[in-house]
């Protein structure tokens, strides 16, 4: 019965963003009383039953990487739009803004209200909104993926599938791997200088232990190595990697607070140990009022000689070198270019003594609210779609909008349907890589990104990222943790279970609300 | 003729009716008690209402709870520090707000070349928005790019390539935070206590210098007594100011190094709207109302006071 009176509604735009669900008895209704009002009939009538085409509005952040907003506002939005009678209003703002954006819009859309957007870009997962979001479209994205291009990789599943509510509380089109970036020339210096137990690889480091031993060297040459241990999502990331490599983390894979549960106690203190003599062996005070800013900043200043960050520090070495090439500077002399040239990334996440496990630096999900009209509700499925069978550029050209969204963001954007892309066509474009290339760098020196794949885990590895995982990650209780070790203010068992009594009171709340698994 | 005849008539009798204070002085309240009804009771209430129940952002009305949501924050330990850092920062930068606001009244008092450009400079900090002026200070302060480093190094004060990582340091931290408050707060002041200074009258200062006051005692035992109904008036709006703000924390250090300069503002951002929990956000906020609410009672009583001292 419910059913048969779905389909027999119709959704009608009565404004921009403004939607009514009407039944056809009602549309009839309302088309008789028109008739019936006479001359001011139409003008009311007439306004609110014409077929206007459908609006979609997507808020999503303001690229790292500039080309890729030109792209998607100018040339992919635009064109999707005109193919498929949609018009598509794109806001970029901020990271930082998003998080209250659309806290504001959630509690739009449970009072009933029109959000302001159809659709957000998150670049973390949004398990706290999935109230208020359209899981079912989600499902259907997620299928209708796995059905075109293949298997959804677990890090984005994970990183937006409740496996309590088995609910998909958004869609992850892409994530942007984590590695570590080193200055190659320091650390060749480095790994000349030290020989016996203190040897380090010539082709950089394998290890946390070859961090901690090259990184005693660099710090007494001057260059420090640079990883927060400050309140931002930077020093969230790299910690997490530390632990899931010490074989520790927040949780279980079903939900269960484990960081001070045996034997992960054990390995949560030797990482906590560690991470107190990375700090005062390689560091430097400044990590403590670190910003998400500070990697690239230091890193191009050319004072730290380590950093953990998506490719965006070598992205932007290179953008400086080709523009001393475009100055007219000699490649082989010009400064920017040999700092490029220098600035390597790690083949893999660091090996700690459970395994090399790294973490995505940022996770593009999408959400559609759930009390979209259905044209709107269609229209955002169909881009998402769209938007994702776009990274691979033949797709991309045949549909109208080159260069594609793998290529448009600098290898930047990774797909988390693997296939989006083939490997070979990624491989291509790293081997022959056009901004190494134009900065008169090594072309296939990003090419070992695509590891990624192998050693990138959620937030909240084993489980899933959950509401729990979230709060603690945005509340920086493991950040604050690891810091007062650090700083010595704390033993490792005093910080440890001071953390680990308030992120059990943040599974507790969650698990009252019924979307996080676990009982302890 | 007639019909303007009328339509004047009745302006004239309806201007008349707007005259009557019966009439007049609810017209005139009417906006400013909507504005507090629609942005500050509201909004208030609501906070009281969610801090009663376990809403998220994904869950904004959420099902009642009691003081589960109380007995949460009490037993946090963070929510314990950012109590202590608000009530800590606001007195510090109150202290230093007045005293240096009454150095600056004073200088300021008597007309003098560059006086207008002075008080332009002054007022700078207090015009320019918050989140902008903040964002220079992080510059200030930033870990390596310092200007205070630059310039400490410069006098030979630290030592060449040295920093003094203003922000990563609990101590200089929370240094870096009341002084950008101070800074933030002392145009305000300063601009009130001027006002007062210009209404203290002149004959009262004249007898004080014919009896032999000298400046010091001239202002303990003249100014001082006439200055603090409004001095107490800029006290009390920088308290409030100052207690509520989540913008310095937020954009210099974000509760950091380790939690040491979170406040209440900041974490109730952190919790309620970044972490989602928004009902816990709202209990760590309400923990401000008792003392806005004594502050606000305060600001009245002193503003009556002053009206009757002038």
């Amino acid at each position: 019965m419910e059913q048969e009176r779905k389909q027999d509604e119709t959704w009608v735009q009565v404004a921009e963003g403004r939607w009514r669900r009407l039944t056809r008895r009602d549309f009839l209704k309302s088309a008789a009383a028109g008739a019936a009002a006479g001359s001011l009939g139409p003008l009311v009538l007439t306004e609110r039953t014409r077929a206007q085409p459908v609006t979609l509005r997507i808020l999503q952040w303001r690229h790292f990487v500039p080309p890729y907003d030109e792209w998607f506002n100018k040339v992919f939005a635009p064109k999707w739009g005109e193919k498929n009678g949609v018009r598509v209003v794109v806001e970029n703002v901020g990271l930082a803004e998003i998080p209250a954006i659309a806290a504001s819009e959630a509690a739009r859309v449970a009072a009933g209200a029109d959000p302001g957007h159809d659709m957000i870009q998150y670049l973390t997962p949004p398990a706290t909104l999935e109230r208020q979001v359209d899981t079912d479209a989600h499902r259907e994205v997620v299928e209708e993926l796995k059905r075109k291009v293949g298997p959804y990789i677990p890090l984005a599943e994970k990183s937006t599938y409740n496996p309590v509510t088995r609910r998909y509380f958004g869609v992850s089109d892409n994530f942007v791997p984590d590695p570590i970036h080193y200055r190659a020339d320091l650390w060749r210096q480095v790994s000349a200088r030290l020989t016996g137990d203190q040897r380090v690889p010539l082709l950089g480091p394998i290890t946390w232990d070859d961090i901690r031993k090259a990184g005693r060297e660099l710090k007494r040459m001057g260059h420090p190595v640079g990883l927060g241990l400050s309140q931002e999502i930077d020093t969230g990331m790299w910690l997490r990697a530390l632990m899931y490599s010490w074989g520790t983390g927040e949780q279980d894979e079903a939900g269960n607070v484990i960081l001070d549960v045996p034997p992960f106690r054990q390995r949560t203190l030797d990482a906590l140990r560690f991470v107190k003599a990375l700090y005062e062996e390689t560091m430097f005070p400044g990590v403590f009022a670190w910003t998400a800013a500070s990697n690239n900043e230091e890193f191009l200043a050319g004072r730290i000689s380590i950093a953990a960050n998506a490719i965006s520090i070598a992205r932007t070495a290179q953008t400086m070198a080709a523009a001393a090439i475009r100055r007219g500077e000699n490649p082989n002399q010009s400064p920017a270019v040999q700092f490029a040239r220098n600035t390597w990334i790690t083949e893999r996440a660091p090996r700690g003594p459970a395994g090399a496990r790294g973490l995505e630096h940022v996770m593009g999900v999408y959400f559609i609210w759930r009390n979209r009209p259905r044209p709107v509700r269609e229209a955002a499925k169909k881009l998402l779609i769209d938007l994702v069978l776009s990274y691979d550029p033949d797709v991309a050209a045949r549909e109208g909008w080159p260069p594609g969204k793998f290529h448009a963001s600098q290898a930047y954007d990774y797909p988390t349907f693997q296939n989006a892309i083939s490997k070979q066509k990624r491989l291509a474009y790293l081997r022959d890589d056009p901004v190494a290339k134009a900065a008169g760098d090594r072309k296939d020196k990003l090419a070992t990104i695509e590891t990624a794949y192998e050693w990138a885990h959620n937030v909240g590895w084993p489980g899933p990222s959950s509401a729990a995982i979230d709060e603690v990650f945005n509340t920086w209780i493991l950040n604050v943790m690891f810091a007062r070790v650090a700083q010595g203010i704390d033993t490792p068992e005093q910080a440890l279970d001071a953390a680990a009594a308030q992120i059990r009171r943040v599974f507790q709340k969650w698990r009252e609300q019924g979307l996080v698994g676990g009982r302890r | 003729m007639a019909v303007a005849e009328g339509i004047g008539a009745a302006l004239s009798r309806g201007r008349t009716w707007l005259e009557r204070d019966r009439v007049l002085a609810p017209t005139l309240l009417v906006p400013a008690v909507a504005y507090i009804v629609l942005l500050v009771g509201f909004p208030f209430l609501f906070a009281l209402y969610l801090s009663w129940t376990d809403a998220t952002t994904g869950n904004p009305f959420g099902r009642f709870i009691g003081l589960a949501n109380f007995a949460l924050v009490f037993q946090d330990p963070v929510a314990s520090r950012a109590l202590r850092n608000t009530f800590v920062f606001t007195l510090t930068a109150q202290v230093l707000v007045m005293v240096l606001s009454n150095v600056l009244a004073l200088a300021l008092r008597r007309p003098f070349r560059g006086r207008g450009a002075v008080m332009f400079l002054l007022l700078l900090p207090w015009v320019a928005p918050v989140s902008l002026s903040t964002i220079g200070w992080l510059w200030i302060l930033h870990a390596r790019f310092s200007v205070l480093d630059w310039a400490l190094r410069g006098l030979g004060l630290l030592p060449p390539g040295a920093n003094m990582f203003w922000l990563g340091r609990p101590d200089l931290a929370f240094g870096a935070v009341v002084a950008v408050h101070v800074w933030r707060m002392l145009p305000f002041a300063t601009v009130v206590l001027l006002a007062g200074h210009s209404a203290i009258p002149q004959d009262f200062l004249d007898q004080a210098e014919v009896d032999g006051a000298n400046l010091w005692q001239k202002y303990r035992h003249v100014m001082l007594p006439l200055l603090a109904p409004v001095a107490v008036v800029a006290l009390l709006f920088g308290t409030i100011f100052t207690f509520t703000d989540m913008t310095v924390v937020y954009v210099l250090t974000r509760g950091g190094p380790f939690d040491t300069t979170q406040v209440l503002a900041s974490l109730a951002f952190f919790k309620g709207i970044v972490g989602g929990n928004l009902s816990v956000g709202a209990t760590i906020s309400l923990l401000l109302f008792p003392v806005l609410l004594v502050a606000a009672v305060f600001v009245l009583r002193a503003a009556r006071r002053a009206e009757v001292a002038w």
